[in-house]
């Protein structure tokens, strides 16, 4: 093994069992002291956090441990007259909530309780010409927008609204020399926007633009020897890129490419068994 | 809430935490409250302005604060002021951003702001911007917010690629673990140095790349950026698309190619008429491997055309089965790497005499024996075939976490190989054991396996 190599280690005493009910846990109270000093303070990423929650809780068998009603609440105050969704309320609406606001309806089956037509019409004015999407009016293009357009009207049944075809080929623009894909023409790989990119390919039927062996050789690179994964070479790993890396991989048929057992060692060391939830890398908050 | 270590407190230092916190917190509720009822009033001034200010400073990622910004500005901007005022007044959203960078340097707001405040300026000193630049690269030479940016400012300062070239020479010159720096590097020299196709780069500056990145990768051999580097100069150029085979059965026609196209790209013609024609395949819409019924004539000819490229079958009387092969048909003078020139033959012998060296001194460098294998690959496929697939055999021990990666790696070499000799009952069984799915379009229809 290599000296120096940037890496996390593992301490002795790490958790190496699932501690379901300790993040099951975790979620249910997170958000039911208003006044919690990190809740209140990202209150400008709430419908964000909300989808993150909802969605673990959800594949935890636990989503009953939410309060369905006040959820549709939230999320009927936060859908504005152009039809997009603020963070929270009083923010304005952008592209990122309003994919968030619509995997949470659709978790809980309730899209029939937001303004559908006003999402679809939201998103198709957010398109470019070139096929790209900005995040709101104020015109910052990025492809993680372009993913939530792509996914948002997928989900509601409606991509045929959108230039598919030209979202497909502004992604395709923004391919790399290593087969990966950065937020914009030119911007270097990154598995999180790879993530956005294979996705909105994978979604638009696109697939075919990627070259799959030389993307999946460069994600499953990723996985250091402490078997987290990290987000791009030469960088610390990070447990939130189980989810990027692994995803793209599922997509592209290669998920194989990675050594499962030592990224789930990895992966059950991030947990806190004091407070439940999971750290970006083992000793972290 | 990345890259926070959890330290244990007392309870005397967790008290005064929640006195602090629950300060804080007021304060920001207030001052938000404050700006946001404000603004629903329609207040677009001075006094927005500071007070998102203050808040931005140490939550430089709250959206709706550098909206509001923006609107006060515009509404600002509407009363005839001179140009030099308005670049005074956007001088102070630079100023601002920049203060916010320091507190978060990868702050998508903050860069964006300063990027629509600059483009909201008469007369923009892009100098100043690209010195920016230089200093946050200087902090950490990974940010991406700040590599776009510099790509940005380039653009609108009307900087030369080659300039720009320059600067990656001098970031991979003070740490060859720049993997943003090869990164940029791979995008200016296609367009300073560019090949036959899109994206490709002149021969010989492909040449005296690998001679540096060598320099880089055996430097540190443990580092990866060089080495992926290195890996795309190895790699072949994309070609056209081309038709592998197109073959009737009955009343069955398959077409065949290289790449995948779209379905409604495929031309079909009868005795020299075209016919419209149903294509399926796997996929919907796009496919390497299409299949439409025709109520077939006893002679004559069927002609299926894509783009440029045509194949004819020639039909005869009590002949069920016909096919006929394509520009894109891999046999032994037309492989899938394409066979290097002499040059290309002495840089690449070179590279692998470098490599081997290194093995000796290093013999578990991983990225080094990887390498070995592809340049093995690219100087002669077939008769370096069995020292590629030993070096993958070893790979799979040296780096077990990717062990499946360089199985799947030889499976594909060895489809390669078969294909490239003909071997199509061999093909058939190793294709059933592969995980991934390589070159399906490859696969003969068995009716023609001994035919040909």
């Amino acid at each position: 093994m290599a000296l120096g190599r940037k890496d996390a280690k593992i301490p002795e005493d790490s958790p190496t069992e699932l501690l379901l009910e300790k993040h099951v846990e975790f979620i249910k109270k997170y958000g039911e002291d208003p006044d919690d000093y990190e809740y209140a303070m990202s209150d400008f990423l709430r419908m964000n956090g909300l989808y993150w929650g909802c969605s673990a809780m959800h594949l935890m068998g636990h989503i009953d441990k939410m309060d369905k009603s006040s959820v549709i609440q939230f999320l009927k105050d936060c859908q504005v007259e152009n039809g997009g969704f603020r963070p929270v309320q009083g923010h304005d609406p952008h592209l990122l909530n309003t994919l968030s606001a619509v995997q949470i309806a659709v978790i809980f089956d309730c899209l029939d309780e937001i303004d559908e037509e006003g999402v679809v019409k939201y998103v198709k004015s957010l398109q470019t010409e070139e096929g790209s999407f900005m995040g709101d009016q104020w015109g910052e293009v990025d492809n993680r927008f372009t993913f939530c357009a792509v996914a948002c009207l997928s989900l509601l049944g409606r991509l045929s609204e959108l230039e598919v075809d030209k979202a497909a080929d502004f992604v395709k623009s923004c391919l790399n020399f290593d087969g990966g894909f950065g937020s914009r023409p030119g911007a270097e790989s990154h598995a999180g926007l790879i993530y956005t990119c294979v996705g909105t390919l994978a979604v638009t039927g696109h697939l075919h633009y990627v070259d799959a062996d030389r993307l999946g050789w460069w994600l499953a690179e990723r996985q250091l020897d402490s078997g987290g994964l990290n987000g791009r070479p030469e960088k610390l790993p990070d447990v939130c890129y189980s989810w990027w890396v692994l995803a793209s991989l599922k997509i592209l048929n290669r998920i194989h490419w990675i050594d499962k057992e030592k990224l789930k060692t990895f992966m059950l060391a991030c947990q806190d068994n004091e407070t439940g939830g999971f750290a970006d890398r083992p000793g972290n908050m | 809430m990345h890259g926070r270590v959890k330290v244990k407190t007392t309870e005397q230092q967790e008290k005064e935490r929640k006195i602090e916190r629950t300060a804080k917190l007021k304060a920001y509720r207030q001052a938000m409250s404050t700006i946001l009822s404000r603004r629903d009033e329609g207040h677009k001034d001075a006094t927005q302005l500071k007070a998102t200010a203050q808040v931005l400073q140490s939550n430089p990622d709250i959206t709706t604060l550098w909206n509001i910004r923006k609107e006060v500005l515009l509404d600002i901007f509407k009363s005839d002021e001179s140009a030099s005022e308005k670049d005074t007044i956007l001088a102070k959203e630079l100023e601002l951003t920049q203060s916010c960078l320091m507190v978060n340097p990868k702050s998508y707001g903050a860069w964006y702001h300063r990027t629509w405040s600059l483009q909201q300026m008469v007369n923009p000193n892009w100098n100043k911007e690209l010195a920016l630049c230089d200093r946050y690269l200087k902090l950490d030479e990974r940010n991406f917010h700040c590599w776009d940016y510099r790509k940005w400012v380039a653009s609108q300062a009307k900087v030369s690629c080659q300039n720009e070239l320059e600067f990656t020479m001098e970031k991979i010159g003070e740490n060859f673990s720049n993997y943003s720096a090869w990164h940029y590097r791979s995008k200016l020299l296609p367009i300073l140095y560019p090949g036959h196709s899109a994206q490709t780069i002149q021969e010989d500056k492909v040449h005296s790349e690998l001679d540096l990145v060598q320099n880089a990768a055996f430097t540190d051999p443990e580092d990866s950026s060089a080495w992926f580097y290195h890996t795309w100069l190895l790699g072949k150029e994309e070609e056209r698309v081309k038709i592998v085979f197109c073959a009737l059965q009955s009343d069955t026609l398959t077409l065949s190619l290289t790449k995948p196209v779209q379905n409604s790209q495929i031309v079909l013609k009868l005795h020299g008429e075209a016919k419209e024609s149903i294509w399926t395949g796997v996929d919907d819409r796009f496919d390497s491997l299409w299949v439409t019924r025709i109520s077939r004539p006893s002679e004559g000819k069927i002609q299926v055309s894509l783009e440029d490229q045509e194949v004819t079958l020639s039909l005869e009387k009590d002949k069920e089965e016909s096919l006929v092969k394509g520009d894109g048909w891999k046999s032994l003078t037309n492989r899938f790497v394409n066979p290097p020139n002499q040059k290309t033959k002495e840089v690449l012998k070179q590279a692998l005499e470098n490599c081997s060296q290194l093995l000796e001194l290093e013999p578990d460098s991983k990225w080094t024996l990887y390498t070995k294998a592809l340049i093995l690959l690219a100087l002669e496929s077939q008769t370096n075939h069995q020292e590629v697939l030993s070096c993958l055999e070893k790979l799979k021990m040296l780096d077990t976490a990717r062990a499946n990666y360089y199985s799947d790696v030889k499976n594909r070499l060895e489809s390669e190989y078969l294909i490239e000799r003909e071997e199509w009952t061999l093909l058939g069984e190793k294709y059933s054991e592969s995980n991934v799915a390589y070159h399906r379009q490859y696969i003969l229809p068995a009716a023609f396996r001994n035919a040909l």
